[in-house]
């Protein structure tokens, strides 16, 4: 089985290949002028204090914590979903339970705010 | 080859098979993307009434090539704030994701070429569309390196905006291919192409179709979600401080995504190699799919000409809110008359 | 091919375990650990687990870790050390356990694990691992794990959101909100005088009204919306949920007064 993903392996080593000439090309073709303010990064207005160190706000560990959920949700629904047509009732009934448990969580969710971004 | 026959699923050829078609098919994907970018900025020119670039050579058909002479002959440099090594690394990684990601993509079933039955796609998996996913996760740290790396904060900005919209589209995306899995009943892109016959899933699974269009529109941060690419605000997003061959890769990954995420959708949803009423020989099918996905190309650049860019408050509440429920429901829906009929 | 393979990855998840634990940047641990977790991926792939291997880049390097790449730019500094330095007991404890951990697991492999190298495995069938094969298993076997992974979800949700807001993540205005169903079909903010008179905070707090005829009109009493000079107080510092309702609201008497 496995070696059905030999061609997996070969794009990702010719992959490799054309990314790393991407980002070697400019050093060597590239002329070389260099001149301290090119060094700077962008900036507009003010010289840019801040790097790396800047906080971000709560809500993207929010949108992050239910990305993990419904992700989740989505690769255990994957597999049976494809079973759904040979099992039958049974299977709907199982899929409905599951689905229905995290419309509630996403109910919750709703009304207590967490998809409002801000 | 098409119609009639199911798909031959799970065929391995031998190993130096294997490699030269992966090489093959490797070439035709790099070889897509100038066509696109081309494709692209003329149609753009004509959406604008204007020519679009015609200069260098006929009709402006070596633009493309001109401009990677030009970004390759362009100075290195980096911000002095950045960490060398990962802001190398992030464009690689961006590239080497999406073209890995292409392999999956079939273009036709197994076909007899000079006596060797070869299959037309670069690798057809039990996990089959899963294999998107699974490179689309890791080319979220391609972006989200590219921007901490650079040590600017509009590429951080830039980044963190970036992951937050994939990561808020990707759920509705995989949501909505649940409804054709439940009618295909496999993973196998080969397999769904083959369960197609007759009738495309655009057509009973339309919601889901919609849902996957918009999604993919937002996944390859495109208008009208090109909110990573803000120019107006963030400069240019996660890419702000790259210049040169590694702002090219990036831009190319873009594009490559693009076709990726194009041809998905012509294979789950618009029947792959299949072509309505006719039967065409085995060797006709790839061509029909690239001529889908250049169809849905020029979908991308005639939204893209269309639609002003949404809000960023409107672009996350509209994933959650309208897509994801929309999603759930498809399924609920889809699972429901599967059974009964 | 599949020994250079199982190297390649063994190697590459040792390192990128040790390289969690030995970086002092946060960035740089989860970056480690994201390529712990996708050699890990690439071993499952050799035991023909292709799924697991699947939902393994998925979940963990495609989910679990954006939320630890959210969590270090939600902490920001890196210049701040992880945490205040361990004692001298605890170092000396915790090498301890990790040795007894290392003979264990040595004792593990070399007693029973290394006698199968050279055999042919366990034989499975070719379905093994595969998408249907484990939806199969999900809705018979194991069905009540199926559900309650579901559950777990749910109190996830619950979980998520509760912490979030320990952290001043949602002001307590809008938890105090009522809702009907209307709210969910009309976009926020539209069709009310929310947003003429300054955002959310602010909603529709008709106090005229209160003070001529409290017992006449029911509706700026259900709504708990504090009065806009309050506004500032909740969302630095979330009131317990449910206590400001309109009866004990200080604003209110003191319009009134």
């Amino acid at each position: 089985m496995l070696s059905g993903y030999l061609p997996a392996i070969v794009f990702v080593g010719l992959g490799a290949v054309v990314g790393i000439t991407f980002a070697v090309l400019n050093h060597l073709f590239g002329p070389r002028r260099a001149m301290p303010h090119k060094t700077d990064p962008y900036e507009c207005g003010l010289p840019s204090e801040v790097q790396q160190g800047f906080r971000f706000g709560i809500s993207f560990y929010l949108i992050a914590m239910l990305f993990i959920i419904f992700d989740i949700e989505v690769i255990l629904l994957y597999p049976v979903a494809i079973q759904l047509k040979a099992v039958g009732v049974s299977a709907l009934i199982a899929i409905s339970i599951f689905i229905s448990l995290l419309v509630v969580a996403f109910v919750y969710e709703w009304r207590r705010g967490a998809m409002e971004w801000k | 080859m098409s119609g009639g026959v199911l798909a031959v699923v799970g065929y391995t050829e031998p190993w130096y098979i294997q490699i030269l078609k992966s090489v093959v098919l490797f070439a035709i994907a790099v070889q897509i993307v100038p066509v696109v970018l081309l494709a692209e900025r003329k149609l753009l020119g004509r959406f604008q009434h204007r020519y679009g670039p015609n200069r260098v050579g006929p009709f402006g058909m070596a633009q493309p090539l001109a401009d990677i002479v030009k970004l390759a002959t362009k100075e290195p440099f980096r911000p002095s704030t950045s960490i060398g090594f990962l802001y190398a690394l992030a464009p690689v990684i961006s590239l080497l994701t999406a073209l890995a990601a292409f392999a999956i993509i079939p273009f036709g079933d197994v076909a007899n070429i000079f006596g060797q039955d070869v299959g037309l796609y670069g690798l057809d998996v039990g996990i089959g569309v899963l294999y998107v996913f699974a490179f689309g996760a890791i080319a979220f740290y391609g972006l989200m390196l590219g921007g901490w790396a650079s040590g600017s904060k509009y590429s951080f900005l830039g980044s963190m905006r970036a992951a937050a919209q994939l990561i808020s589209y990707e759920v509705a995306m995989g949501l909505s291919l649940v409804g054709v899995l439940m009618m295909a009943g496999t993973l196998s892109l080969t397999e769904i192409v083959a369960a197609q016959e007759g009738l495309w899933y655009a057509v009973p699974q339309f919601v889901g179709f919609a849902i996957f269009v918009i999604a993919a529109f937002a996944e390859t941060n495109r208008v009208p979600f090109d909110l990573p690419e803000a120019d107006a605000e963030l400069v240019a997003g996660y890419n702000t401080e790259y210049g040169g061959s590694r702002f090219a890769a990036f831009f190319f990954a873009e594009y490559v995504n693009i076709i990726v995420v194009s041809g998905i959708a012509v294979t789950i949803f618009l029947g792959g190699w299949q072509l309505p009423f006719i039967d065409p020989p085995g060797w006709v099918d790839p061509f029909v799919v690239l001529g889908k996905i250049f169809a849905f190309v020029f979908l991308f650049v005639w939204i893209r000409a269309t639609l002003p860019r949404l809000r960023y408050d409107q672009l996350m509440s509209f994933g959650w809110k309208v897509l994801l429920p929309l999603a759930t429901l498809n399924a609920l829906v889809t699972a429901v008359l599967v059974v009964a009929l | 091919m599949g020994e250079v393979l199982f190297f390649v990855a063994g190697i590459g998840a040792v390192a990128g375990a040790i390289g969690v634990v030995a970086l002092r940047n946060p960035f740089y641990s989860v970056l480690a650990l994201v390529s712990h977790l996708l050699c890990l991926a690439a071993l499952f792939l050799l035991l023909r687990a292709e799924f697991v291997a699947a939902a393994q880049v998925v979940v963990y390097a495609g989910a679990v870790m954006v939320l630890y790449v959210f969590v270090v730019a939600y902490i920001g500094g890196q210049d701040e050390p992880l945490g205040p330095r361990a004692g001298r007991g605890l170092k000396v404890i915790s090498v301890l356990f990790g040795v007894a951990l290392f003979i264990e697991l040595s004792i593990a492999t070399l007693g029973s694990g290394l006698q199968l190298v050279d055999s042919p495995g366990a034989a499975v069938a070719a379905s093994f691992g595969s998408p249907a094969e484990i939806g199969t298993l999900l809705l018979t076997k194991y069905l009540l794990v199926f559900e309650l992974a579901s559950f777990l979800l749910l109190i996830a949700v619950v979980g998520a959101v509760v912490l979030a807001r320990r952290r001043g993540g949602l002001s307590a205005a809008e938890e105090q909100e009522r809702y009907s169903a209307m709210d969910i079909l009309r976009s926020s903010y539209t069709g009310t005088m929310a947003e003429a008179v300054g955002g959310p905070h602010s909603l529709p707090k008709k106090a005229g009204a209160a003070e001529s005829a409290p017992a006449d009109d029911p509706a700026p009493a259900d709504d708990p919306a504090p009065a806009p000079a309050d506004d500032p107080t909740p969302t630095t510092e979330p009131a317990p949920a449910g206590e400001p309702t309109s009866a004990d609201d200080p604003a209110t008497p003191e319009d009134q007064r």
